[in-house]
């Protein structure tokens, strides 16, 4: 019985031997299992002796096999994270996915403000008028639900797009003084979308906009120092009124409107120039500029 | 305009800053049971395998699977707390299996130390009188 259990762990000893790293972690163990057979034939009776024995041989083998199986796992998952082809296709695809984006942002930013225009001819920017105003425009002017929906889409697809465009550029990183731009530009476009909608909420003069408004000029209230002044800026006095209306839609349609149009203009600019600079400083694989 | 090495170099620091950070703050020396007792082994000799599951059982103290021994060494190796080295003695004779001898390092005894304290720390604890 002895020697079939010294035959079954040199068979081991061969078939880890094929792989010189596990061998030379693991041989100590191999060779402590083997010196333990005597041990274990003077504590138990043969038949278990055996048993320990060989249970500790699988044991062995299981435990190592494993380690060479995830351990090559983990090394071709490397390998290919790692290869310098798989990375450059990787990052132009996220450069081109972010170029594209940023023309969709500009063609919302279009969109937003055509319609803007087109709803600024008829809105009023009063207590009174705004409602009944953007209620006209939807009743009698020609198109104008197709219109202010337009309008609403664009302006959260804005919002929308960008953040998405944040994501993609983060992944996409490049240490290039246009891709630096275009990650500012983006993230302040995102940002301008955002403070367009917030601009937007009361510019209906319905319930839950007011509402929603009253409390959020309350929150911006409560910041120390600069909280009142801004909220009275904003609502031009102590409450929600005509003032207000007219300071947001001032916000809303020249400030913000504006900066985003420019913005979103800067940031494509800064991502085609990336481009170039790097399709003529850095070329890409063949089959990519072949394709 | 390339601005990597700005870029590197505030990461480099910002790296360098943290990795002093967390050197001031405790080393992560948790140690299982089996590891342990591992470690007492190999507090005064160095040891091979066999060896320290002989010394382990004849303490008479906890016992420790033979299976479970190597996984442990490895982890007390992979966290810095134990070295090893290759014995002078030739190779097994059937599997030409190598001996390997493990040492405890200066990281491994301040982990025992700082389990012993532990264990001091709890013996001597005394609740604080409230209300009385």
């Amino acid at each position: 019985m002895e020697t079939k259990n010294t035959e079954l762990a040199s068979r081991v000893a061969k078939f880890v031997n094929r792989f010189p790293d596990e061998w030379q972690d693991y041989q100590d163990w191999l060779r402590t299992i083997v010196s333990s057979q005597s041990w274990l034939q003077e504590r138990y009776p043969a038949w278990q002796a055996t048993l320990i024995f060989r249970w500790r041989l699988v044991y062995f083998v299981v435990y190592v096999a494993s380690g060479i199986f995830f351990g090559r796992l983990r090394r071709k998952f490397q390998q290919t994270v790692d290869s310098v082809a798989t990375r450059t296709q990787y990052r132009y695809s996220l450069q081109r996915i972010a170029t594209l984006l940023a023309v969709v942002e500009l063609t919302l930013c279009g969109i937003a403000a055509l319609t803007g225009v087109m709803l600024a001819f008829y809105y009023q920017p009063t207590a009174l008028g705004a409602h009944t105003s953007l209620k006209m425009i939807v009743d009698r002017v020609a198109n104008g639900a197709l219109i202010m929906s337009l309008h609403d889409v664009a302006g959260n697809g804005l919002i929308l797009f960008s953040l998405i465009q944040i994501i993609v550029m983060f992944l996409g990183r490049e240490f290039l003084l246009s891709w630096f731009i275009a990650w500012v530009s983006g993230i302040s476009l995102t940002l301008t979308a955002m403070a367009l909608s917030w601009t937007a909420i009361v510019l209906t003069w319905e319930q839950t906009g007011f509402w929603r408004f009253k409390i959020e000029l309350n929150i911006l209230g409560s910041l120390p120092l600069v909280g009142p002044i801004l909220r009275d800026i904003l609502s031009g006095g102590s409450g929600i009124s005509s003032f207000t209306l007219q300071h947001m839609y001032m916000v809303h349609s020249y400030v913000l409107a504006i900066a985003a149009i420019l913005i979103s203009i800067a940031h494509l600019t800064a991502l085609v120039l990336h481009e170039h600079h790097r399709q003529s400083d850095n070329p890409l694989p063949i089959e990519l500029t072949d394709a | 305009m390339d601005i990597y090495p700005f870029f590197r170099y505030s990461t480099t620091l910002g790296q360098t800053l943290f990795q002093q950070w967390l050197a001031m703050g405790d080393r992560n020396l948790t140690l299982t049971p089996n590891q342990e007792i591992i470690l007492s082994a190999l507090r005064l000799r160095r040891r091979y395998g066999l060896e320290i599951i002989e010394a382990i059982e004849n303490s008479g103290g906890k016992q420790i699977g033979f299976n479970s021994l190597y996984p442990n060494l490895k982890k007390l190796e992979q966290k810095g707390f134990i070295t090893s080295e290759w014995g002078d003695e030739s190779p097994e004779e059937h599997t030409g299996a190598r001996r390997k001898y493990y040492r405890i390092t200066g990281i491994g005894i301040q982990a025992l130390d700082t389990k012993r304290q532990q264990l001091e720390d709890v013996a001597h604890w005394n609740p604080e009188l409230k209300g009385v």
